[in-house]
């Protein structure tokens, strides 16, 4: 989806800024925000959101578009590795919530000039085991 | 949220099958689909076929934590056929589509990313299975249409088919296989032989092994080709056999279907696994896939002595015990044996028309060392010539396979009637084969005079037997013993 931007961010809160977009595009969703930052001894998960029954594990990006258009993407950068981190934090996360239901998305934001940018919701953009 | 199903499937373990069951559990917790049970490579792979498959059918992947349990779990599994009863399986879970039907079905078949389902190895033996359990084996619609009767068959050309219902699924409809038998090789092609046909005919009869001397040319690749067609027609329980084994091992079932008898000619580079079986998986190999039919070694010097070496077993005991770590496998290999031979290392002894360049110690080394190892396996020796330039120009035509073929069978169903309370002729003992006393002196004489041992007189005996077969005759005469002697070849 495409969004307008009320400014542009620096390089320095560009993390914070893709975050506060993604909250705000769930919030609209009518997703329930559990947690923000999440911290474990294997890393951060940018944002634990509830959608129904199922606990969200989300991930953001956010990027700059380049000139070429076809940049990489943002998606492109939750790699092997960010992922099997993402797997591990994921049981930490159970252990402490039993119950929960729970599923691996990214938000990706790729920002254009003009304050533009387009959001990327990748609902369950990979699971708990790699083939 | 805990959902569970178990469907039937099944793996191929050498020529049996080993029924598998797929047990399907959703859980909680991360999604993601785990697979247990001692599952090779290409079962682990499944998974991304699945969802794949699954999704492009229109069905839900449950975004659970989707264990697979393949049962007994210390028996590895193999193969690309477990495709299906896991997707099934998770269908059947997660209440998908309809279950009646399930619980007296079997599953087999590999799924293509789009939902196809494509047919697997091993036909002959999963039908087999099926029948054997009183089964209905669903699978891929182009598996083979009914190779065996009386089984229960359903098939699916994509997943999404399950939505109607077993019952509601049609037979499969693959490649048709040809009814009548043809001849393609026939002895009418072989001009001025009839000594090699005459030798054909006895082998055939008494399944005796055969081993063709001559030189270049004389004919023995095309004697050896043309072997099959005057055996008698495969079926019944000997078909199913010989098809259960080309099925196993990914060979077209079209000829065998038909009732030809197989033949195998491998070359003398074949690999050992290649000849008797192994491999991982553990398959058949040259000799189990002449079961039932022919297995031809052509120049047999050129092949290693270590690779004949192993064939003396299964020559003995008609099949092939294979043992690894996790068990034993074991191969039927009841065939006939036959070999070519150059009669001398340059390959022109006894030609008229070439000269044989070989010192005559050389030619007589060589001769008593036709065969190796399998020297003292070789029932019968035929020397080969080529036969008369002109003959051949004129296309004189001799015995066909038919004349011949009646020949064996009607000798065959001699034996079978002499032998119906007595002994079998190939473990029977000299004096169980029913020789008349002048023919039990005549053998004598001759061993006493070539100096035969026991083994060659037992052999030369039972050679006798069948020529008496072929004869009709209870008793076994002198004439009889003198043409087994001309098979005898140059050995002791």
């Amino acid at each position: 989806m495409q969004i307008k931007l009320d400014h542009v961010p620096s390089t320095h809160d560009k993390g914070a800024y893709g975050e506060k977009i993604a909250e705000n595009y769930l919030l609209s969703r009518g997703y329930e925000i559990l947690d923000k930052n999440w911290r474990c001894r294997f890393g951060e998960v940018d944002i634990v959101a509830a959608d129904d029954e199922e606990t969200v594990l989300v991930e953001v990006k956010l990027r700059v578009a380049k000139e070429s258009r076809k940049g990489p993407y943002p998606e492109e950068a939750v790699g092997y590795r960010k992922r099997e981190r993402y797997r591990l934090m994921c049981r930490r996360y159970l252990a402490e919530h039993p119950d929960a239901q729970v599923r691996f998305d990214v938000v990706a934001i790729l920002l254009y000039e003009g304050r533009r940018a387009s959001l990327r919701h990748l609902i369950s953009a990979f699971d708990g085991e790699e083939v | 949220m805990a959902d569970s199903y178990t469907v039937r499937a099944a793996s191929i373990r050498g020529v049996e099958v080993l029924p598998v069951s797929v047990e399907v559990d959703l859980s909680g917790g991360i999604p993601g689909m785990t697979v247990v049970g001692m599952a090779d490579t290409s079962i682990m792979e499944a998974r991304s076929r699945i969802r794949c498959a699954l999704r492009a059918a229109g069905f839900d992947v449950p975004r659970q934590q989707i264990t697979v349990n393949l049962a007994p779990g210390d028996v590895r599994k193999v193969g690309a056929g477990f495709d299906l009863p896991i997707a099934a399986g998770i269908l059947a879970a997660s209440h998908q589509v309809p279950l009646d039907g399930f619980d007296d079905a079997v599953f087999v078949g590999e799924l293509a990313l789009d939902g196809r389902l494509t047919a697997v190895k091993g036909e002959v033996a999963y039908q087999l299975y099926a029948r054997q359990r009183n089964l209905t084996l669903v699978e891929a619609a182009d598996a083979p249409r009914t190779v065996l009767e009386n089984v229960e068959r359903r098939a699916l050309s994509s997943i999404g088919e399950l939505r109607k219902g077993l019952s509601n699924l049609s037979e499969p409809n693959g490649a048709v296989l040809e009814e009548h038998r043809r001849v393609l090789y026939d002895f009418s092609d072989v001009v001025a032989q009839e000594l090699a046909k005459r030798a054909m005919v006895i082998a055939a009869v008494g399944e005796h092994s055969l081993l063709m001397v001559g030189s270049p040319g004389s004919g023995k690749s095309m004697l050896a080709q043309r072997l099959p067609s005057i055996l008698p027609k495969l079926e019944g329980r000997p078909l199913e056999e010989a098809l259960l084994i080309h099925s196993v091992a990914g060979e077209s079932l079209g000829d065998l279907a038909r009732g030809e008898r197989p033949l195998r000619c491998p070359h003398h580079t074949v690999s050992l696994a290649g000849l008797v079986g192994g491999g991982r998986p553990v398959r058949p190999g040259e000799i189990s896939l002449a079961h039932q039919g022919v297995l031809f070694l052509d120049e047999l010097a050129e092949f290693p002595t270590h690779a004949l070496q192993t064939l003396r077993q299964p020559l003995e005991e008609r099949c092939v015990r294979i043992v690894r770590a996790e068990g034993a496998y074991r191969f039927p290999a009841r065939f006939m044996f036959l070999a070519a031979s150059n009669p001398c290392p340059c390959g022109n002894y006894g030609d008229p028309d070439r000269p044989c360049t070989c010192a005559p110690a050389r030619i007589e080394r060589y001769q008593e060392k036709l065969g190796g190892p399998l020297a003292d396996r070789i029932d019968m020796v035929l020397t080969i010539a080529r036969p008369d330039a002109a003959a051949i120009v004129k296309g004189e035509e001799g015995s066909s396979s038919r004349e011949l073929a009646e020949v064996v069978l009607r000798a065959r169903e001699f034996r079978s009637w002499r032998e119906r309370d007595g002994v079998c002729a190939r473990k029977a003992s000299l004096r169980e084969l029913g020789l008349s006393h002048e023919a039990s002196d005549t053998l004598v004489s001759l061993a006493q005079r070539m100096n035969l041992t026991g083994r060659s007189m037992t052999r030369l005996g039972r050679i006798a037997r069948t020529i008496a077969d072929i004869a009709e005759k209870k008793t076994v005469g002198t004439a009889h013993v003198l043409e087994a002697v001309a098979y005898r070849g140059t050995r002791r």
